[in-house]
């Protein structure tokens, strides 16, 4: 179990929760709960996804869980059920579970302390808890942050998406929330060629650690309307890069690669001064 | 009557910008907001008069300063004064001020008149009460080295802002320095006092260690330090100058209380803004090329205001000081 050490001094095995939040929307969230979850539920920790974005629930879509759903957090955090009623189990592994969100509700029926109560039900339960925070920083973002120990920062490597961000990093550090950053689609081929910020200019205006890269991927998309999370697809690049993520959530110390080297044709024809 | 802001030599800039940047010192001060969305507070005093054509503000190293034409009569003193401060009575209240009379200085027993006024009706001290010498003031003897032309820089457009014709120089504050301020007024000396602002050395300046990120602002009536970069979408608002000891990408407005911005400069080691603001005017930064992965760094570069526009130029320390010191 992990093992966190709480404000009084004593050991507790508690799970650690943390918010997958952006600002922007559209930009990977709740890809990478999804993605994330199934990766640590791969290596043995059980997982617990959390759907924050009430009233827009989408969650529930990606891991193809949606004709299961019979309670939600809105539930749980009112008492109308009990917690462990509302959790579904997920199709591929016994260690990853679902909280889904209500969608006939919107972001303002619950409010800091009730998400609270939510995820002091499942700590003990679960190694991580990730929630899917809405975009925006609003109420349902509010509602996100609370109880979290720490934070994932999506940000694509646009301009709109880095100044997005940045204000959601600021406003988690007031919070005392930690970020760390995902990189998600970025295309190395136009960072090459000067149409896209690369890795180290993202790195530059936001100062914030990063922990993974994901290249932009096809297959996001295809497992996105099969239900099914990309990390099961080992030939997807992306599906590889949450697994390393995983382990660096985990505390693995693994490099993000050189992604940029590309193809060996790349890396030869590079070398030889040609354009592709 | 001659308007008798046409001098040349004036340090006033029309108020002609799209926007009034100028902020209300009751704004509140020196405070970083990294919570909500704190539109910038712009001084709007109502229909901001055009130009009432008798008194005009302006601040100088020692606060503020009431240019009056002492030609009128003196009911019309008394109601163009009265309307002036009216209409910037929250920004104005509490405050002290100086008089400084042109053309004419009225009767004592009318300066008494206005000054029972002005303290009560708008709580406002007179610090002094002077008559502004018309002489052309001598230009500066130049550098030995002089800094580069001033040409805005390429980078920068102006926008709005009347073609004005001004001579190149601005007034730098100083100049108020030269003559004494003393008529007889008992007023307190502000040069004593240890602490005070002056213009080579500010003791009340701010020191930020840490960058500023998106939504986030600062706010102060004088100078401010910052040790980290100024985000897109992040605001500093200064009283005094704004030195930069990173990157500026969001928004900078120094000499922010004062309408000819007072001299002052916005300094980054990188200098990237969305906009820049000295005073009332107002310059927005190259859009770029957006893509761009290489900093577009001419190195340390500093922001001023010379006639209606804004130049940018590579940093040299005296063009800083040999202004503060003329």
């Amino acid at each position: 179990m992990n093992t966190r050490s709480n404000g009084t001094g004593g050991k507790k095995d508690l799970g650690e929760v943390i918010v997958i939040t952006s600002g922007k929307g559209g930009v990977g969230k709740t890809t990478t709960t999804a993605s994330l979850g199934a990766a640590l539920a791969l290596r043995g920790q059980r997982t617990l996804v959390v759907d924050a974005d009430i009233g827009l629930r989408n969650l529930d879509v990606i891991l193809g869980l949606e004709n299961r759903i019979v309670f939600n957090l809105v539930d749980v955090a009112k008492k109308i059920c009990k917690p462990s009623q509302a959790i579904i189990k997920s199709k591929k592994s016994n260690n990853l579970f679902l909280l889904p969100a209500s969608q006939t509700d919107d972001k303002d029926v619950i409010d800091e302390a009730e998400v609270r109560y939510v995820l002091d039900q499942f700590r003990r339960e679960f190694h991580y808890i990730l929630v899917d925070s809405p975009a925006g920083i609003e109420q349902g973002f509010r509602n996100a942050c609370a109880g979290a120990d720490s934070a994932i920062v999506v940000t694509t490597p646009e301009v709109s998406a880095i100044r997005d961000a940045d204000r959601v990093v600021g406003l988690l550090s007031s919070k005392g929330i930690e970020a760390r950053l995902i990189i998600n689609r970025i295309d190395f081929d136009m960072v090459r060629r000067g149409d896209m910020l690369s890795v180290r200019d993202v790195q530059d205006i936001l100062g914030v650690e990063i922990l993974g890269v994901i290249e932009r991927d096809e297959q996001i998309i295809v497992a996105a309307n099969c239900g099914e999370p990309v990390t099961y697809n080992p030939k997807s690049k992306a599906g590889q890069a949450f697994t390393r993520i995983a382990g660096r959530v985990c505390g693995e110390s693994i490099p993000i690669p050189d992604l940029s080297g590309g193809s060996l044709w790349g890396r030869i024809t590079r070398k030889l001064g040609v354009s592709t | 009557m001659d308007n008798p802001f046409n001098e040349s030599d004036d340090g006033f800039l029309e108020a002609e910008t799209a926007a009034n940047p100028l902020r209300t010192s009751s704004s509140p001060l020196a405070s970083t907001s990294s919570t909500g969305v704190n539109a910038p507070t712009e001084l709007q005093t109502g229909e901001r008069d055009e130009r009432n054509s008798v008194v005009a503000a302006r601040g100088t190293a020692e606060g503020l300063v009431l240019r009056i034409d002492g030609r009128v009569s003196t009911t019309d003193l008394n109601a163009s004064v009265r309307e002036f401060l009216e209409s910037r009575r929250s920004f104005l209240s509490g405050h002290d001020v100086a008089f400084e009379w042109v053309g004419r200085k009225p009767e004592d027993e009318a300066i008494q008149e206005l000054i029972n006024l002005v303290s009560s009706e708008f709580s406002i001290t007179v610090r002094s009460s002077r008559l502004r010498t018309t002489a052309p003031k001598a230009a500066p003897s130049t550098p030995p080295s002089t800094p580069p032309p001033h040409q805005p820089a390429p980078n920068l457009s102006v926008v709005g802002g009347a073609a004005r014709a001004t001579a190149s120089r601005y007034e730098a504050p100083t100049s108020e320095r030269a003559v004494s301020l003393f008529d007889g007024m008992e007023g307190f000396d502000t040069r004593s006092a240890g602490g005070v602002s002056t213009p080579w050395d500010d003791p009340d300046a701010r020191v930020i260690y840490g960058t500023l990120r998106s939504g986030q602002k600062i706010e102060t009536e004088h100078a401010v330090v910052i040790f980290g970069d100024v985000n897109s979408g992040a605001e500093v608002i200064a009283g005094g100058d704004i030195v930069i000891l990173g990157t500026l990408r969001g928004i900078a407005h120094a000499g922010a209380y004062d309408e000819s911005g007072g001299g002052r400069v916005i300094f980054a080691l990188n200098l990237q803004p969305t906009q820049l603001r000295i005073g009332l005017v107002i310059s927005r930064g190259a859009g770029g090329d957006r893509s761009d992965s290489s900093p577009r760094s001419n190195g340390p570069e500093i922001a001023r205001v010379d006639g209606n526009s804004i130049v940018v130029e590579p940093y040299q320390s005296r063009t800083v000081w040999v202004r503060r010191r003329e």
